[in-house]
């Protein structure tokens, strides 16, 4: 990764449409409302448009499927924002909000350890948490044997987790339908 | 390009200070006696006041100490995991000279004390830099509750990781309840419960390589210090066994093979009467004391910690990944962050063993009276859960905010009562802990809570509203509530009251 910004820097535009714009300012109101009043935190997620270090295109020559699908919880605060990221990346995305997603899961032969809050389908293989959507790019140029890739845990730092200048080192694994898991790309430092 | 670096670990070496320390270390040593808890007490592991004043040096520091018989280099105070017990009765004076070698800044929180939350007291503001010296003092109220307390650092943002490497120690105030005939005669012990993930180096695990959205566990859990150490139980007798939780995420399910607990007290405070539970629930900060009754077949018995699901991103368990299932042989073992894998195992923490006879003791029936609190003036709303924020990113958030160190979020005012509705709409369960200040839990998804008890972490699970209702008495000024996974503590999840 190109070092673009030394961390995350927000556009005033983010302020004003962020998951965001309700939660943030909802607090100088919130002493005298009730809780079910504000329970909007995470369900709606048409979120940050911050600049991140994962916005920079790096597969500009990408031609293959752009169609993708994306289950999460309905409480998943962060999977909107990983939605965003790969929208910015030329995904269209179908945001399907689902208590099943275990099943998901399971379909799609997910390993249980490697499971994290979303589970994205594209192409037929399974893209498992937050993982770099020109990963997803090159993963595909591919078409390996494999059933999938996954970011395991939400490591801070990958896109939809940017939390301030941390940034988590992290492995983008790949897994077969047998469960067997090995290496796709690793970051040490972004 | 920054990663998370506030860390760098103190090198030991074999000559110059390390020596030193190496040489206090095998001094030390003997107190180690794996395994066992009858060794005689080495006087350092424990401080008590004596014609009203407990006064102690206490040093932060990395030390080397014996870890299940393994080298570690952890952080302790004076050298001990867990850290020296401290003893105190209602109306003592507390003087503890406190030096941070740590190679960051530092302070002290006294869990659960009701103390001033400002000055040289309960004051989690403060920050002591490396190197320096600072006097803690203050007066223990002459109504201070009995029990099972704890001191731990609380500078934020770097709590988690002072806590996981080690640092915490018990707190225990004396009084009338230790003179009940039927606790009196019980045999006391004490468990700090702590887990630990070491590197090659036996030094805990970098925050980087750690699940912190989850809140970091060890794959290694220490009792007072040991692994599965041994309790001796009086056949016919009571034992009573004074429990903490001083993990820094992770939550312990205990049962006692054969043997239901008689809980005595919440969060160091007394129960009106014992009540029977065959498990027991603690979350990070919170402590329990129960009796045991010796009145089974003399034996060995595993304290057990069952598994317990505390959510999180429909992560469902499953094994360390390293060296498992590995196409092309290449190593991976980023442990931390893969989930640990004991949310479906049980695991030993200790062995009760039943020793020589003694006069049979029963239970005692009345331990304190617990008063209802007067109704709220007021009722706040606090809403737990993480999400995106514009100012930081990725945040822990009370009511949408992460803590910003210097807003205050909630003014209150000194002698009224209030009712805090604390609603978890997330996909984590979090503890929610409050200083100063002790609360009674008044309902749970809306239905009232039976057990009257003083607590002041309570956990709010995923989806659930906990009430509370809370009395500020005696002290003004600033402190803080938050949750006691302190990852979430130090990734947002505090707000600051002021009390006034
Ligand atoms: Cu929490």
């Amino acid at each position: 990764m190109s070092k673009l910004l030394p961390k995350i820097i927000f556009t005033s535009i983010a302020i004003a449409s962020a998951i965001g714009g309700a939660i943030y300012f909802s607090w100088t109101i919130a002493e005298n409302q009730t809780a079910s009043n504000q329970n909007s935190i995470a369900k709606d997620t048409k979120t940050a448009s911050f600049v991140s270090v994962w916005d920079e295109e790096t597969e500009p020559s990408y031609s293959g499927t752009k169609e993708m699908t994306v289950y999460r919880s309905p409480n998943c605060g962060c999977c909107g924002v990983w939605i965003e990221h790969a929208e910015k990346h030329g995904f269209k995305v179908k945001d399907i909000k689902t208590e099943q997603i275990e099943a998901i899961k399971q379909k799609y032969n997910v390993p249980p350890q490697l499971a994290a809050c979303h589970t994205t389908i594209i192409d037929g293989y399974a893209i498992e948490g937050h993982i770099p959507a020109d990963d997803i790019k090159r993963f595909l140029k591919e078409k390996p044997k494999l059933a999938g890739l996954a970011v395991p845990g939400m490591p801070l730092g990958t896109p939809g987790m940017e939390a301030r200048d941390m940034k988590q080192p992290f492995q983008v694994l790949a897994f077969n339908n047998k469960g067997e898991v090995q290496i796709f790309k690793e970051y040490q430092s972004y | 390009m920054a990663k998370i670096n506030r860390r760098q670990f103190l090198v030991l070496s074999a000559a110059g200070a390390g020596s030193a320390i190496f040489a206090s270390y095998t001094q030390r040593r003997a107190s180690y006696s794996q395994g066992s808890s009858n060794s005689p007490l080495d006087l350092s592991k424990l401080h008590h006041s004596s014609n009203g004043l407990l006064e102690l040096d206490l040093e932060a520091s990395e030390s080397p100490v014996n870890l299940g018989g393994k080298r570690a280099y952890l952080l302790t105070y004076n050298g001990h995991i867990p850290a020296p017990r401290l003893e105190a009765k209602p109306g003592d004076k507390v003087r503890i000279h406190f030096t941070n070698n740590l190679s960051q800044p530092t302070n002290l929180h006294y869990h659960g004390l009701h103390i001033p939350p400002t000055g040289k007291a309960d004051n989690v503001f403060l920050r002591i830099n490396p190197g320096e010296k600072f006097t803690y003092e203050f007066d223990l109220a002459k109504n201070q509750a009995e029990g099972t307390f704890w001191y731990h650092p609380h500078l934020h943002g770097l709590v988690a990781e002072q806590l996981f490497g080690g640092l915490a120690g018990l707190f225990i105030v004396r009084g009338e309840l230790d003179e009940i005939p039927e606790i009196k005669a019980a045999k006391e012990e004490f468990l700090v419960l702590q887990d630990f993930a070491l590197d090659n180096y036996g030094r805990p695990m970098d925050s980087g390589h750690m699940s912190l959205m989850m809140g970091r566990e060890g794959d290694l859990i220490a009792v007072n210090g040991q692994i599965n150490p041994s309790f001796s139980l009086p056949a016919n007798g009571l034992l009573r066994l004074r429990i903490l939780n001083g993990s820094t995420s992770r939550f312990y399910r205990l049962s006692l093979e054969n043997h239901p607990f008689y809980q005595i007290a919440t969060d160091g405070n007394s129960l009106n009467e014992p009540i029977e539970v065959s498990e027991l629930l603690l979350t990070p900060g919170q402590r329990a004391d129960v009796l045991v009754k010796g009145d089974r077949q003399p034996g060995q018995y595993r304290l057990l910690n069952l598994p317990y699901d505390r959510g999180g991103m429909g992560m469902m368990g499953g094994g360390m990944m390293c060296g498992r299932g590995m196409m092309g042989g290449g190593m991976m073992c980023d442990r931390g962050m893969m989930d640990r894998n004991d949310r479906n195992a049980t695991i030993a923490l200790a062995t009760v063993n039943y020793e020589s006879s003694v006069k049979s003791i029963d239970l005692p029936n009345k331990i304190t009276s617990i008063p209802a609190l007067p109704e709220p003036m007021q009722v706040r709303h606090f809403e737990l859960n993480h999400g995106m924020t514009p100012a930081v990113g990725m945040a822990f958030l009370i009511n949408g905010e992460p803590y910003s160190g210097e807003l205050i979020n909630t003014q209150v005012r000194l002698d009224t009562v209030e009712d805090w509705e604390i609603t978890n709409t997330g996909v984590m369960d979090h503890p929610f802990h409050v200083h100063v200040n002790s609360f009674q839990v008044i309902s749970r998804n809306g239905r009232s809570e039976s057990l009257p008890a003083w607590r002041d972490t309570v956990l709010v699970r995923r989806g659930e509203t906990v009430r509370i209702r809370i009395r500020f008495q005696d002290f003004t000024g600033k402190t803080v509530y938050h949750c006691h996974i302190l990852d979430h503590e130090d990734l947002g999840m505090m707000g600051i009251m002021k009390i006034r």
